[in-house]
Order: C-alpha cells, then sequence, then structure tokens
C-alpha cells in the first residue's frame, strides 16, 4: 500500500516527464556528449572543447557581460518593482491604473521597441538631435559603453510591470490584520515593512527571482535586432556567441559553452533555493 | 469495480497518449515512403535535340499544317543571309527547303523582319520594316504569300487616334505631335487560318488577310497585351496584370480562367506587375502559348516545363518537367511551341549567342517520371551561371535529379545568418545538400570542421584534360588537398591614362596620382567612376583585404587605418557638393551595345563607357569577362591615350574567387556530386557567358575571347545621357594579341582576396560612414576592430 502511494506521484508527473525528457533531457544529454566529441567528424576530444572555451577571448567577454548584465539588473529590478508594487499597494484611488501603466511595456512588441531604440540612439537620433540642441556633444549610443545601459535599462523598463504585479500578488496575500496589530502595539511604516510585509514577501521573491533571471534572457532579441551578430563589445552577451557559433558550425564550442552555462544556472537556481530554504 | 473502471480509463488515456506520440513521430516516415513510392513512377518527356538544315540559326516561326504532316518553319540561313522556308514530314527530325522569302524581304543584311506568322494552311505573313532615320519613325510594311500564288502586299493600317491620345497623357495632358505612329508589330494566325496582330499600343487584331482591314479589336482598358494565341474560337491574352479571354468571333471579353491567372499571375513583383510581365520585362524567357488537340485545350510553355490546361478547367497539368531539361536553363528564351501528332512537344529556342535550337519532348514510358537520384545542390543567393550549369548536367545526366535549392529567395525576412543556420541544422541531421556553393558562407570554418571533402582527385582528373589558373584553382588549397575551388573570378583593376596608371604603384601612389589628375583638371566634377562612398570601398576591398589579416589571424589596425585614410582621400578626389545627383554616374546613362558588355556596379565596363563619353578620367573596377576588356580597348581608341592594370593596393596581384563550390562530407551522393564538380569545370559549362566572372577553365577563356562581331565590322553603342543626348561610340573586340596578354597577367594574380562576408560588411559599413563624413577614420577603425576581432576570436 505504502509502495502503492510512493508511486502515484510518479504516474501524475509521466505525461509531463515524458515531454521534457523528450524535448529537453535527452537532447540535453546529446549535447553534453557533443561537448567532449567534435563538431563534424565526431571524433572523441575529452576536454578539449572545454580548455578552447576558456581560452575563447569571445567566451570570457560573453560570459563576463552576461554575468553583469543579470547581477546589475536583477536586484535593481526586484527592488524597483518591489517599491513601486508597495507604493501602489497603498495608493487605493489610482493603484489600479498605475498597476496598467506599468504593464503596457510588456505589451509593446519586440519590433516596436527595436524601432523605437533605433529612433533614439541612432546617430542622427532624437537623443542626439536633442544633445545638439543644448550645445552638447553627440555620441553614437550603440557602439559606446552607454550601449550596456540603454540595454539594462530597456530591461527594466519592460519587466519592471511584471514584477510589480507578482509583488503586488505576495502583498494582497498578507492579512491586513496583522498590520492592524502591529500598529496598535506601535509599529511605524518602516517597522511594518521590514518585520511583516518582507518576512511574508520571501515565499514571493523566489519566484520573482526566478522569473527575473530566465526573463533576464529574452533581452537578447532587442540586442540582436538593433546591433546584430556583433553588438559594441558591452553588450555583447552569451546568446550572440552561440547565435554566431551555431552559424559557423562551431558545435563542439557552442555544446561545451552550453554545458558550463546550463551549470553555472543550475547553481545559481540552487543556492538562491538554499537561501529561501534558510530564511523559511 | 469502480476503483477498476478508473484504472481500465487511466490506462487507455495513457495507452492513446503514446499512440499519438509515436504516431505522431511516425508520420514523417509515412511521407519518406510515399515519396520513394512516387520516384518510383514511371513515364517522363525525355528531350531531343533535333538538327537544324545546314546554316539555319535563327528561326522565326513554327507551324504544324492543317495536313496533319507536314511541319513548316520559317528561319535564317546565316550562310547565305537569306530567309527562308522549310518543310518536315518526320516531325522536325528532318528539313527540306521549300522556298526562299520574297526577294523584298529576303536578304537579312538589307531588311528587317519584325514579325513572321505561318498558317495551318501554309501561308506565311511577314511584318518587316526599316529605321528611317530622318524621321526618327519605324515604318512597317506587310506581306503575305503562299508558296504556290506568290506574294501580295497587305495594307494593315492601325488606329492612330488611339497612339496619339495615349501618348498625351505621357506627354502630360497635351496631345503629342510627331510622335511615332502606332502600328501593326506581331502576326500570328489562327488555327483556321484567320490573321491576327497586335500593335505598340497593347491592343490585339482580327485582321483580313486579303484586304489588310482591322475586323475586330481585343482591347483591355489599362492594360497592355504582351502575347496572345487563339485557342479553338477563343483568344487567350496575356496582359503585364493578367490574362484575359476573349470570343474570336464577337470580339467580345469572355469569363475569367482562373487557374491560368493563378499559374501566371501568382506571383508579384512590388509594383504588381505579374511573373509574366516580369519575365517579358526582363527580356529572357517568356511564356508560349499553343492549341490542343482536344476543344478548348491548349499548353503553355515557360522555364518550370510544358502544361496542358482545359479553358475553364481547374487543374493545370504538368506534361514536362522544365527543371529536368535544357527548358529551366535560364540563359535559353523561347520561340516557338507545336504539340505533334504523336503526342510529342517541339519547342524552338535560342541559347545565349541567339542561336536557335529545336528541342524535341517525347514521351518515354519506360523512364522514371523523376529520375531516382536526387543530388541536391545549395547556394545562398540565386546564381545564373549554376542554373546553366545545372540545365547542361541534366541533360548529360537524366538518371540524376539536380535540386538547386536558394537561401536567400527574397520572398521571406529571411537573413544570411538565418539561412546558414538552416543550413546548418540540415547538414548536421544529414539532410543538408550535396553540392555547396560557397559565396557568402564561412568557407574557411567548414574547412575547418571537416565538413568539405576533398576534391583533389576530381581536380586532378579534370585537370590531365584542361588546363586552369593554377592559383585560383588552388585558393582554399591545405596541405596538398584542396576541399573547395572558386570555378570563376574576377581582377580588381583600373584604367586611364598611361601615365595615372603606370604610376600607381600601390594605394598611396594611387591616391597621389588620383588627387594630381583632379588638381589637374579641376572642371571635372568627377574623376573617377564612382560617386558613392559605399560603392567606391566595395571595389577597393579586394585589392586591399589580404594585407589587413595578420599572422595571428587578427586584423591589423595600422593597415586599417592607412586603408580607411587613402581610400577616403580617393573619395574626395569627386565633388560631392551636389549629392542630390549623386547617382548620376551610375544610372543615368543606359548602355545598348550587341556582345552583352557587363556593366554591373562592381565591374569595369559602365566606368570605361564614361571614359570614353570624357564624364570621368580614372576607373576603378573589377574585371570579371572578356567585353570589359573590349570595354576598355575601345575607351583607349576613342580617347587616344589609354591603359589598364591590376588595381594597385596594400596587397599586389589580387584575384577574387567566385562561385567557389565544395562537397558536403555528410554526402551520400558524392559520385554525382563529384561528377557534377567536374561538369562545372568542364569547357563547355565554363565557356557560357555567366557574367560571374572569367572562367578558372583556360580552354574555355580561350572559347570566350572568340569575336561576336563579324570579323572587320565593329558595333556601335548609343550612350544617352539623362539629358537626352545621344553620343555614338565604336565599339571594338580586342585581337588575339591583348587577350593572350590579358591571359598571361591573368595567370600571375596570386593573392585571393578575403572574401569573408561578415570582414567584408563590417568594413563596408563603417568605412562609408566615414567617407561619408559620419565619423573619423579613428573611430572608424575602432569600431571594425573592435566588431571583427571578436568575429575571429570566436
Amino acid at each position: 500500500m505504502k509502495n502503492k502511494a510512493k508511486f502515484t506521484g510518479f504516474f501524475f508527473i509521466l505525461p509531463s516527464l515524458m515531454g521534457v525528457s523528450v524535448f529537453v533531457l535527452i537532447p540535453f544529454g546529446d549535447v553534453i556528449r557533443r561537448s567532449f566529441t567534435e563538431a563534424v567528424s565526431g571524433i572523441w576530444v575529452g576536454f578539449a572543447n572545454y580548455q578552447t572555451i576558456f581560452n575563447n577571448a569571445a567566451f570570457l567577454l560573453a560570459g563576463k557581460n552576461t554575468l553583469r548584465f543579470v547581477g546589475i539588473c536583477i536586484p535593481v529590478l526586484i527592488g524597483l518593482s518591489l517599491f513601486i508594487a508597495v507604493f501602489l499597494q497603498k495608493q487605493l484611488k489610482y493603484g489600479g491604473i498605475l498597476k496598467t501603466v506599468y504593464l503596457v511595456p510588456m505589451a509593446v512588441p519586440i519590433a516596436s521597441v527595436v524601432l523605437m531604440w533605433k529612433v533614439l540612439f541612432d546617430p542622427n537620433g532624437l537623443v542626439n538631435g536633442l544633445l545638439a540642441k543644448l550645445d552638447l556633444t553627440a555620441t553614437g549610443w550603440m557602439n559606446s559603453k552607454y550601449a550596456f545601459w540603454i540595454l539594462v535599462f530597456s530591461y527594466l523598463w519592460k519587466n519592471l510591470g511584471y514584477d510589480i504585479v507578482l509583488w503586488v500578488a505576495g502583498l494582497s496575500a498578507i492579512p491586513d490584520t496583522i498590520y492592524e496589530a502591529a500598529r496598535v502595539d506601535g509599529a511605524g511604516e518602516w517597522a511594518c515593512f521590514t518585520k511583516i510585509t518582507l518576512p511574508n514577501l520571501l515565499p514571493s521573491l523566489y519566484t520573482i527571482a526566478v522569473l527575473s533571471f530566465l526573463n533576464s534572457f529574452k533581452v537578447f532579441r532587442e540586442a540582436y535586432l538593433v546591433a546584430g551578430d556583433y553588438p559594441n563589445d558591452s553588450m555583447y552577451l552569451l546568446q550572440h556567441l552561440f547565435s554566431n557559433w551555431f552559424r559557423e558550425l562551431s558545435l563542439d564550442k557552442m555544446a561545451a559553452g552550453a554545458v558550463v552555462t546550463s551549470i553555472i544556472i543550475f547553481i545559481m537556481i540552487l543556492l538562491l533555493q538554499r537561501a529561501w530554504d534558510m530564511e523559511k | 469495480m469502480k476503483l477498476g473502471g478508473k484504472k481500465i480509463l487511466s490506462c487507455l488515456l495513457a495507452a492513446s497518449l503514446l499512440a499519438t506520440a509515436v504516431t505522431g513521430c511516425a508520420g514523417e516516415d509515412k511521407g519518406d515512403s510515399d515519396k520513394k513510392s512516387d520516384k518510383s513512377a514511371m513515364g517522363r518527356y525525355l528531350e531531343e535535340e533535333y538538327p537544324l538544315p545546314p546554316g539555319v540559326m535563327d528561326i522565326a516561326a513554327l507551324q504544324k499544317l492543317e495536313d496533319g504532316n507536314t511541319l513548316r518553319m520559317a528561319a535564317t540561313n546565316q550562310e547565305t543571309k537569306e530567309r527562308g522556308i522549310w518543310d518536315s514530314l518526320d516531325n522536325g527530325r528532318t528539313w527540306e527547303m521549300k522556298s526562299v522569302f520574297p526577294e523584298n524581304i529576303r536578304s537579312v543584311d538589307k531588311v528587317n523582319v519584325l514579325s513572321t506568322a505561318i498558317s495551318p494552311k501554309g501561308q506565311v505573313s511577314a511584318a518587316y520594316g526599316s529605321v528611317q532615320e530622318e524621321e526618327s519613325q519605324l515604318g512597317i510594311e506587310y506581306i503575305n504569300w503562299n508558296l504556290e500564288t506568290g506574294e501580295k502586299l497587305l495594307p494593315i493600317k492601325a488606329p492612330q487616334e488611339q497612339m496619339l491620345s495615349v501618348l498625351g497623357i505621357y506627354a502630360g495632358g497635351e496631345k503629342a505631335k510627331n510622335t511615332m505612329q502606332n502600328q501593326i508589330m506581331t502576326l500570328q494566325y489562327t488555327s483556321n487560318g484567320e490573321l491576327l496582330g497586335s500593335d505598340s499600343m497593347g491592343s490585339a487584331y482580327l485582321i483580313d488577310d486579303n484586304s489588310g482591314e482591322l475586323l475586330k479589336t481585343f482591347q483591355i482598358e489599362g492594360s497592355f497585351i504582351q502575347q496572345f494565341q487563339a485557342v479553338g474560337n477563343k483568344l487567350i491574352a496575356l496582359t503585364e496584370k493578367d490574362v484575359q479571354i476573349f470570343d474570336l468571333q464577337s470580339g467580345d471579353p469572355l469569363e475569367r480562367d482562373d487557374i491560368l491567372n493563378e499559374q501566371f499571375n501568382g506571383k508579384k513583383d512590388a509594383e504588381g506587375n505579374s511573373e509574366v510581365a516580369v519575365r517579358f520585362g526582363g527580356g529572357t524567357t517568356g511564356v508560349l502559348l499553343s492549341t490542343g488537340s482536344e476543344e478548348n485545350s491548349m499548353y503553355f510553355c515557360n522555364d518550370k516545363g510544358i502544361y496542358r490546361h482545359l479553358l475553364g478547367g481547374t487543374v493545370v497539368e504538368q506534361m514536362v518537367n522544365g527543371s529536368l531539361n535544357s527548358l529551366g536553363n535560364p540563359s535559353i528564351a523561347l520561340i516557338s511551341m507545336q504539340s505533334l501528332n504523336n503526342n510529342d512537344f517541339l519547342v524552338a529556342v535560342s541559347d545565349e549567342e541567339g542561336v536557335s535550337k529545336l528541342l524535341n519532348y517525347h514521351y518515354s514510358k519506360d523512364t522514371p517520371s523523376v529520375p531516382d537520384l536526387e543530388l541536391k545542390v545549395y547556394a545562398l543567393n540565386n546564381n545564373q551561371g549554376i542554373r546553366q550549369a545545372i540545365a547542361l548536367f541534366q541533360k548529360e545526366n537524366p538518371d540524376i535529379f539536380v535540386n538547386f535549392e536558394v537561401g536567400l529567395t527574397g520572398d521571406d525576412a529571411v537573413t544570411a545568418a538565418d539561412a546558414l543556420r538552416t543550413l546548418n541544422t540540415n547538414m548536421m541531421a544529414g539532410k543538408g545538400p550535396d553540392v555547396l556553393i560557397l559565396d557568402g558562407m564561412p568557407i574557411e570554418s567548414y574547412i575547418d570542421k571537416g565538413l568539405l571533402s576533398d576534391l583533389t582527385n576530381v581536380i586532378d582528373a579534370s585537370s590531365k584534360e584542361v588546363k586552369f589558373f593554377e592559383h585560383v584553382k588552388n585558393s582554399y588549397e591545405i596541405d596538398g588537398k584542396i576541399f573547395a575551388i572558386p570555378t570563376r573570378f574576377g581582377a580588381p583593376a583600373i584604367q586611364g591614362d598611361e601615365e595615372t596608371v603606370a604610376s600607381s604603384t600601390d594605394l598611396k601612389a594611387l591616391a597621389e596620382q588620383l588627387e594630381k589628375l583632379k588638381a589637374a583638371n579641376p572642371d571635372n566634377k568627377y574623376i573617377i567612376n564612382d560617386e558613392e562612398a559605399k560603392s567606391i570601398l566595395k571595389k577597393l576591398y579586394y585589392a586591399n583585404s589580404p594585407a589587413w589579416i595578420q599572422k595571428n589571424g587578427t586584423l591589423s589596425e595600422e593597415a586599417l587605418k592607412e586603408f580607411l585614410t587613402l581610400a577616403k582621400r580617393i573619395y574626395d578626389v569627386n565633388d560631392h557638393t551636389n549629392d542630390d545627383n549623386a547617382e548620376n554616374l551610375t544610372s543615368s546613362f543606359t548602355v545598348s551595345v550587341k556582345g552583352g558588355s557587363s556593366i554591373g556596379l562592381e565591374g569595369m565596363g559602365n566606368g570605361s563607357m564614361q571614359i570614353m563619353t570624357e564624364n570621368i578620367l580614372f576607373n576603378l573596377g573589377i574585371m570579371n569577362s572578356p567585353s570589359e576588356l573590349s570595354d576598355i580597348v575601345s575607351a583607349k581608341k576613342a580617347i587616344g591615350n589609354g591603359s589598364y592594370g591590376w588595381m594597385p593596393g596594400q596587397s599586389q596581384k589580387v584575384f577574387v574567387p567566385m562561385t567557389s563550390v565544395g562537397i558536403n562530407s555528410k554526402s551520400k551522393q558524392t559520385e554525382s556530386a563529384e561528377k557534377f564538380i567536374s561538369g562545372l569545370l568542364s569547357t563547355e559549362t565554363q565557356k557560357s557567358s555567366q557574367g560571374s566572372g572569367f572562367p578558372i577553365n583556360q580552354a574555355a577563356f580561350q572559347e570566350i575571347i572568340a569575336n561576336p562581331f563579324e570579323e572587320g565590322s565593329v558595333s556601335l553603342g548609343f550612350i544617352s545621357s539623362e539629358e537626352g543626348d545621344q553620343k555614338q561610340m565604336e565599339y571594338i573586340w580586342p585581337t588575339e594579341e591583348e587577350f593572350q596578354q590579358l591571359k598571361a597577367e591573368l595567370d600571375t594574380l596570386d593573392t585571393p582576396a578575403v572574401t569573408d562576408e561578415i570582414i567584408k560588411d563590417c568594413v563596408i559599413e563603417q568605412g562609408t560612414n566615414c567617407l561619408n563624413g559620419g565619423q573619423s577614420v579613428d573611430d572608424a577603425v575602432k569600431n571594425i576592430m573592435q566588431k571583427v576581432n571578436l568575429y575571429l576570436a570566436e
């Protein structure tokens, strides 16, 4: 009877597991295999591909940029969205409208975002036009170090609304009675936030952090459509590199790079989960 | 029991899920087996070329006579320079001359016959004329005759009021005066022997062939009838927009045939014109229409093959697949088609040199409908030369079906990088092409990864029969193995006065010489033939790019900086103050020269013409055909002092590999692929003028330098400027010595240009911005270094 119960759960996830196996696990197994072989001939080369990518300037640059992007964007996005969510939660009159306003960027198609980027940041674009009127020097934005910060801004602008909605959902789940009881005990706004809101939002934090992390990979679409295969050094991400390797048929390097990236992502998610478990 | 029912239901659901998954996966296999069964279907039309009577090189009309046995042909005998009529009683296999044309239109040298038509009764009609220069009008007269009773003139008069009114519209509302007359330009007979004609305004007419009176008019408001064919009692008219059907007796338009329109009209260009119009406009191949054997049935023939359609019916049936024979050859033009009593088709075509051929298509029930062997050839961009080569290969190897796939069709938003990723996916999945046309592909990367087979044996075998330009042949040689081979090549060259050419020893000297030329000729707006920065950079790129790549594989910043600095100085010798007219040099001059001079923007032809007309003083370009040498020697003769040489750059003696080919190492059709590559290198394929570079095969080079003009004569070309001025130029063919000198010099070129598209695109993009003043040389170099080094580091 106990054994039966043990396998019931397995049967429930079986259909989904089959799909994940066919479309993710088995192909990823093949990627791991390919990371130890030559691209076309399939000859076993051991760790040579890993050696190659760790000596590859493009991989190191892309890895560094991607980590830098994630390291800056995720904390800023989570903090900013939480701040705005708490603010909106208190805005009884205009809260709904403001929430919708923050969600609008999500509804803007990528093509329009890219067009907007080009209109704004082209050497002859609006930003340079404005600078010229103010007698300031124009810059080739997408070919300068500013390109990275434009990418960061684009990511924050696009994902802020989504994270706000997730935070608001978390905030709504905190019963008002806890706040009322704390206030009766003399707690101020800051104390309520740190002692009630934050601890109660921790379960949401994990989900929001993972979703924001995964969404950060999607920013490649804008970067690729605006600057193509070879953007400015500062915004050259791992996705650029993988896309170019695929074009050049460097499947060996791509497989090794994918395995390394997966391991790093896996470790980061585990660390997040560990932090979350410890807080609980 | 209840629990048991649930279990059964769960099992059933799980089973159905599995079944769906399994059958879903199996779908493709089923498709494959279907394909195999299709492949084993038997029966196909095979092509056979029938010999023409000796001397006949130019077929004007072909008609099956009503007796059912006789085929009649009107053609020109180039040996006697006379037009005549030939009959065949064996469906075109052999011909017997029946008569010559009437005296006044017999000689090819004296009179120009615009259109010839033969009726099923055997009567012949012709429209002929000559340019009357003093009036700038084309006077056209008409004549008809039969072999027994002699000829008579036909006084056909096309309506003039209509011509004037239409011209009036073009002239901005005012009726134009002294304009050319509207005339009947083409003639044709119906199956009943009634004469049809169409005029220069796009209307068709039923004409009394006794009096010349116009009996019926077939007209479509706002459309131009480009081609017509009577099918039974109906007239099929192809316009630039659609297909219109008329009742021959009443002249009334009939119900639209949607299927026919879909066939001709499905693909439209940016201006909404149909594929038919596009092809007519292009002047290469068109469409032939022919009456079918059954009532209301018709055949049409284009580059896709021969089709049968029943007017008003819902299907079009492909009878002959054009991709399996000469019909798919882009260099042939269609002249006439007849369906014969033995169910064969006889098609008269002319090849790229204007020589007519008679192609017979005979149904063979024992031949597989599609050859069992399929050879996949892939190119990123459409390549007419490869299409020509495929048609030749297909003719020689009817048991192999060559499937030519183009990555960038222009019909969608696919970029070159997208197409390459798709190609790579297919190749890694074992479904890739057998032969790769490597232009635009990462050739070095493919060689490094072992994706290209060693071609040494194939090339060695070919080398035993013919001699190749060695350096070009070895462009992609690594450790004695050749993995890819350019089938054609070009050479960056310069042309100008002798002193400037001789003194231009490197890029710096070239810039200095051009500046000197500018100082000596301050009134000349243009010194060189390019006013656009992009165009100049494209031409300079090849002769300089090899110098930028360092031994460690990275770009040399210093060399790149020198290149852009000097390129800017060269760009600045032209006056760019009035950039609104920036397209003047490239677009306002139209050139019409017999012999098909190559005037592509990167070629030498256009610049040579401009030197001849003294619009510019110096010409830069990529020389890639003998006719360009012809342009150069013609210009030299015109201005009295001229010379040419290889483009001096940071590198010397550079050639540009073109149409490079390789075999996919994962191909299962290696033998056929090698046969195809051998074919590409053969003299017969290499000699066809593809307009995409000199042949690598020296025997083919020797053949293509043959004078296309008659011995001792010169050809006249006209250059017309935007202002309407016409300048006449004498176009001469170089001497054998001049060609041999060119050949010897081509043989010395030993440095392949860097053809990597990523480096080229990046340098040209950033360089263009720099030359146009959008950024400094330092910034451009910095941007190029950053992007290209990133690319090279990958």
